[in-house]
């Protein structure tokens, strides 16, 4: 609340008004120092005594896997997290922060991936949320609060009516909306997670011309992307985290896309992937022409005992395919069969009678039930397996689940545990295990982002399953942002850009450099040189 | 056993070897162990404090009146599982209550009153289905008009109470003629024996058969029930239909009773109910309750209903104890909920 | 935002049809829609009924109408923070015996006036503690202090109304009063009203309802207190349903225990939602609520000037809330379609 004069700011007409805004540290200066930082979470080390510095002025890029620890860094700038040792040090004096309101009391904004607006709310509310400009008579001083909300988006090129309301911007509109909102708070420090994600090129055009803009400001920047491309356009340094350590801060001129991938993978992939030679059959699943809910003109086919894969930025639209395959997105076009059938469009009972699987992408939305016990999760999609008439037999379901829980070695007291209480990896294996429960139904499975957010222990298991459905017959449609893994099981790969896929690479042929270009210019070059080309 | 998902941890490996230890903790950590507790904390003082409660006589009527609530509460506890509701189930006493009535003075035939009683509760828990999923109206609103709209069905209906004119003998034993006779207990009421059926069927249904776990997978994450390829709105339409149909046995009952079909009749019945059913354990966030603990909800209002009346205590308590349980109901479950880290 | 991803049609095809433009106003201002909802209601019973058309009917309305109105907006607040309140249909009770019995316990009318009002920051206080400070869920919450509330007025009046003794003739007439025309009760809910709007669109505490009730995680984020505010919501719901109380009882001089019983609680909330609010929070304004509680009231009002009997006009009653709901349901999808229009 304290801050609500100056945010009010700048010579507005507001009567309280006392200052103007305070300086921006100077060009250069340390305005975010962190030591040692340790946090961990039952059974995982999240962060592991790291150092992580940003200065005044510059875009500081922050890179590594998913699990790698970059979100636990950011929640603990954001004082969602408190950390479990380690100092934190802000324009050089150590800081506690224990909720978001102290570290915005430190003029640091994170700007989410799930964007935090107030849907409802118009943009020049959104923009001041939790400290209104007022009148003198203590009402919210909408005159004042619409001009500084104009001025701000003019700052960052925008002309939004302050006065629409934020649910009706498209994502593109409501990011800068966020970023509107730091500055309404005069962020010396702001944090992007991933800021491009939903945004098309034109767009990432103006945020990047944002940046550059509050960079001349002196204002600090921490860039969280997976896009090297983008990495290379903006960033003046970057950090690279593996395993929650801090690998290297390096400058980024100074760096490679090879290095930095290094670094990020820093393993031996083959001991991840146990790919074996494939043995590959008659084509089952077969989508020709599919639109709808994002898609143009999807074909593509997968045969029986071959991985498929489809690699994409976020954004592209990997996970909508098997949702539209599958019924759970609308299709509004084209045509689905498997092993000849026709699969009806947005009816999933109809595919899954047919022998598709879909293992969606966010377990807590649409794949797990979280207040059922683990054996009812499993059994979930294959229950008329083990009942007669609608009567379960307890016991031959309780058996089947179990071997899956030892096969799997998911870590669970009982069957009978809420699979609300197990780690993330262990309820993604629970929702492998509901799919491979129906494996003799089965004759395609699509995977969409199964190894997100669990430990390397755990995909590595999973990998080696992928392959051997494969190896049993299986069709696999596996979708991932993630290149290492796609490159490791895929013997082909389709890669996608804005709903449309833009290339088709063998295993042979595929390569980083080639994924990357292909996702993020849309074809693939006949040799490397990605961040040169997508950087210009 | 595959019991419903509770919000109690699964007991240890030191647990698993004493069962003992494991009951214990059944008893003191799950909704359904503490609502027995109480139970039986709460009868052994009655019956220290009254000579009459523990009578076969006591007991027996005690069961009766609270048949009909646990009738309704048994459809309520799948309703509420599947994450919906019904604030129908109050009017449907009175609006039932006269129909079937009248048509049992029609036809002189319990079978016809009943058909009529029955048929009208599958009409209106197709309504409330239909409404709901079909023009995608939250259940709480749909319901909610249909409490009035029903009411005022009974009353247009009638503007008084329908009469049992012809007193037939098999109808006024449903409310409360006996069963059986239970050696060395006594004389068992058809209420209470058509509760226990019910209960027996629906527990059996609910634990059991694949409905059952649907049931359960739809309120606790419909989509990913539909894509697990469990016909999500098909479920729900049945849990709407079994509510009222149950409402309607319900009402039956109650007209036998009273032996007239009262269009004033179940005020307040709704929330008795509801409030029964949460006591019970189950979640307005679906996916969470069951039948035991809701039964047991449902007794310990009764009895401690009956208690106050026993013990001559102003009638008038009996509303105020009845929300002070579901309060501290409420409550308990709150505090355990932030024990476990939950929210 | 991988959210973004699954997002179907987040570019629909846009064919402007003429008509669904010209229907943007009253799809973009929810108050437009409403307001002509309830001059149809108006204009329907002008035409079927000669004694709607005089201008005393209306005031009379607004007389009736006034404790609605008044404990609709306390309850609308916190309906928008995404909270339910319960408790006021025996709030209503509760206040109005308080206030009648404090009048023949001290021979003062100002202190039984003021006893009557404190009631409802009392008991919204142990509201709003229970929810906010003890995290139990508001619906549950409420609904036990519902009975609670009612069984403390039971046990306190031996279910007799309580009649004022002395007499005072002052409170009596208040309610009957005009002032420049305008019945008195009507003109404390329009400046009440007035208030509670001008504190929703124009004081931050205000702006923060939606924010705490559209998007919670937002609102933490930005450093509100959400529970300091949510509580505080608690109060004032509690006490406009104080003062709607007294006013009940100003209109016979009389605290009436069984005031409320019949779901006043359910009509302030259908009325709400009818009037735009969503019962998940963060959507809906004051005055929409409050042309809910409007058209209702002008139902209820014009068939009984009909001379249709009470009871028939819960089924009408029923049938107009479902179709505001539903008519909430299509203009969402059109101001959804109207985006496309636009880009």
């Amino acid at each position: 609340m304290a801050r609500r004069d100056e945010a009010a700011g700048e010579g507005t007409a507001v009567s309280d008004t006392r200052a103007s805004a305070p300086p921006v540290a100077a060009p250069g200066r340390v305005v975010l120092a962190m030591e040692g930082i340790r946090k961990t979470f039952p059974g995982v080390v999240a962060l592991d005594d790291v150092d992580f510095e940003v200065r005044a002025g510059e875009v500081h890029a922050l890179l590594g896997e998913n699990g790698a620890g970059k979100s636990t860094l950011i929640k603990i700038v954001a004082g969602l997290y408190r950390p479990d040792a380690g100092v934190i040090r802000v324009d050089g004096e150590p800081v506690e922060f224990r909720n978001p309101a102290d570290s915005l009391e430190r003029r640091i904004k994170v700007v989410y991936q799930e964007l935090d607006l107030v849907p409802g709310l118009s943009v020049a509310e959104n923009v001041f949320l939790g400290g209104y400009p007022r009148t003198s008579h203590g009402l919210v001083d909408f005159a004042a609060m619409r001009r500084r909300t104009t001025e701000l988006l003019g700052e960052l090129g925008l002309t939004i009516d302050p006065d629409r309301p934020v649910g009706e911007l498209r994502v593109a509109q409501q990011q800068l909306v966020e970023i509107a909102r730091a500055l309404s708070r005069h962020a010396q420090l702001i944090v992007m997670d991933e800021p491009t994600s939903a945004l098309s090129s034109g767009e990432v055009d103006i945020l990047f011309g944002v940046i550059a803009r509050l960079q001349e400001r002196g204002v600090a920047i921490v860039y969280v992307s997976h896009k090297l491309d983008e990495i290379y356009r903006i960033a003046d340094r970057v950090t690279v985290f593996r395993d929650g350590k801090r690998v290297v801060t390096e400058a980024a001129a100074a760096t490679t896309p090879r290095q930095l991938v290094a670094w990020m993978v820093g393993r031996d992939l083959q001991d991840l992937f146990p790919k074996t030679a494939p043995e590959i059959g008659r084509p089952l699943l077969e989508a020709r022409g599919v639109s709808g809910s994002g898609l143009h003109g999807i074909d593509l086919t997968v045969r029986a005992g071959e991985v498929v894969g489809i690699f994409g930025l976020m954004g592209a639209g990997i996970n909508t395919v098997g949702r539209v395959l599958f019924g759970a997105s609308e299709r509004a076009g084209g045509t689905v069969a498997l092993d000849g059938q026709a699969i009806r469009p947005n009816t999933p009972r109809d595919a899954i009678a047919k022998g598709l699987g879909l293992l969606t992408e966010s377990r807590k939305d649409d794949g797990l039930v979280l207040p059922l016990s683990v054996r009812a999760n499993m059994t979930l999609a294959s229950l008329s397996r083990f009942a007669n008439l609608s009567w379960i037999h307890g016991r031959e379901e309780a058996r089947a689940a179990g071997q899956w829980v030892d096969r799997l070695s998911i870590k669970t007291p009982s069957l009978a545990q809420p699979v609300r209480y197990l780690s993330g990896g262990n309820q993604q294996k629970v929702l492998m295990a509901r799919w491979l429960l129906r494996q003799h139904n089965l004759k395609v499975l699509m995977l969409a982002e199964p190894t997100r957010g669990i430990d390397v222990g755990s995909k590595a298991e999973i990998y080696r399953l992928i392959d051997e459905m494969a190896h049993g017959g299986m069709g696999i449609l596996f979708m991932s942002t993630e290149i290492p893994e796609i490159l490791g099981i895929a013997d082909r790969i389709l890669v996608m850009r804005e709903g449309r896929i833009t290339a088709e690479l063998t295993r042979a042929e595929a390569t980083q450099e080639r994924l990357v270009a292909a996702a993020a210019v849309g074809r693939a070059p006949a040799s490397a040189g990605v961040a040169q080309e997508a950087g210009d | 056993m595959e019991r419903a998902p509770a919000l109690d941890i699964e007991p240890t490996a030191r647990e698993r070897a004493n069962p003992l230890a494991g009951a214990v903790r059944w008893l003191f950590r799950t909704q359904e162990g503490i609502l027995l507790v109480v139970l039986i904390a709460l009868c052994l003082l009655l019956a220290r404090l009254s000579p009459v409660f523990a009578s076969e006589r006591n007991i027996f009527v005690l069961l009766s009146q609270m048949s009909m609530t646990a009738i309704v509460a048994i459809g309520m506890t799948l309703l509420i599982v599947a994450r919906e509701i019904d604030l129908s189930v109050g009017s449907m006493q009175a609006f039932v209550g006269v129909v079937a009535m009248q048509a049992l003075n029609a036809t002189e035939h319990l079978l016809a009153g009943l058909a009529v009683a029955l048929l009208a509760g599958v009409a209106v828990g197709l309504v409330n289905a239909g409404l709901t999923l079909k023009l995608k109206i939250n259940s709480f609103i749909v319901t909610l008009a249909m409490f009035s709209i029903v009411r005022g069905l009974a009353y247009t209906f009638t503007a008084a109470s329908v009469q049992n004119h012809h007193k037939l003998e098999s109808f006024r034993a449903i409310g409360t003629g006996f069963a059986f006779t239970l050696p060395g207990i006594g004389r068992v009421p058809w209420p209470v024996v058509i509760a226990a059926a019910i209960f027996a069927l629906f527990a059996v249904i609910l634990n059991k058969t694949t409905f059952g776990r649907a049931v359960y997978a739809v309120g606790g994450n419909p989509r990913a029930a539909e894509l697990s390829g469990i016909r999500v709105d098909l479920i729900k339409t049945l849990c709407f239909v079994i509510t009222s149909v149950l409402a309607a046995l319900a009402a039956f009952i109650l007209i036998s009773r009273m032996n007239s079909g009262q269009n004033n009749a179940g005020f307040g019945f709704e929330l008795q109910v509801i409030g029964a059913v949460l006591l019970g354990g189950a979640s307005l966030a679906g996916g969470q309750g069951t039948l035991l603990g809701t039964l047991l909800a449902v007794l310990l209002l009764g009895t401690l209903n009956n208690g106050i009346v026993l013990l001559g205590i102003n009638s008038s308590w009996q509303v105020a104890v009845n929300g002070l349980v579901i309060v501290i109901a409420v409550l308990l479950d709150a505090r355990r909920r932030r024990s476990l880290g939950q929210d | 935002m991988a959210a973004v991803q699954g997002q179907p049609g987040m570019r629909a095809p846009a064919r402007v049809g003429g008509w669904r433009r010209a229907l943007l106003p009253v799809v973009r201002h929810e108050e437009l829609l409403l307001l002509l909802l309830f001059l149809a209601v108006v204009a329907f019973f002008m035409v079927v009924e000669p004694s709607a058309r005089s201008t005393t009917a209306y005031l009379n309305l607004l007389r009736d109408i006034s404790p609605n109105l008044i404990a609709g907006v306390g309850l609308t607040l916190l309906l928008l923070s995404g909270e339910f309140d319960l408790s006021i249909g025996s709030m209503l009770a509760f206040s109005g015996v308080a206030t009648v019995s404090v009048f023949n316990a001290t021979d003062s009318m100002w202190l039984g006036i003021l006893a009557g009002l404190l009631t409802g920051p009392l008991v919204g206080a142990v509201n709003g503690y229970l929810v906010c400070v003890q995290g139990m869920n508001s619906l549950m919450t409420t609904l036990g202090m519902m009975f609670v509330l009612r069984g403390i007025v039971y046990v306190w009046t031996n279910k007799t109304p309580v009649v004022d003794e002395n007499k005072f003739t002052a409170f009596t007439a208040f309610y009957q009063s005009d002032v420049l025309g305008v019945p008195a009760p009507g003109l404390i809910a329009l400046a009440l009203i007035a208030l509670g709007h001008v504190m929703l669109t124009r004081t931050e505490f205000g702006r923060n309802i939606y924010a705490i009730g559209g998007n919670p995680t937002a609102a933490r984020v930005s450093g509100i207190a959400v529970n300091r505010n949510k509580f505080l919501l608690f109060v004032l719901s509690g006490t406009t349903a104080a003062i709607a109380g007294v006013l009940v009882a100003s209109q016979t001089g009389t605290g009436y225990f069984d005031a409320g019983v019949q779901g006043f609680e359910l009509v302030v909330i259908a009325s709400a939602v009818l009037g735009g609010v969503s019962l998940n929070g963060g959507e809906g304004t004051l005055v929409g609520s409050m042309l809910g509680v409007l058209t209702l009231g002008m139902t209820g009002k014009g068939l009984r000037l009909m001379n249709v009997h009470i009871t028939q006009q819960l089924v009408v009653t029923g049938i107009v809330m479902l179709i505001a709901v539903y008519l909430h349901g299509v203009r969402k999808r059109l101001l959804i379609e109207s985006r496309s229009w636009e880009e």
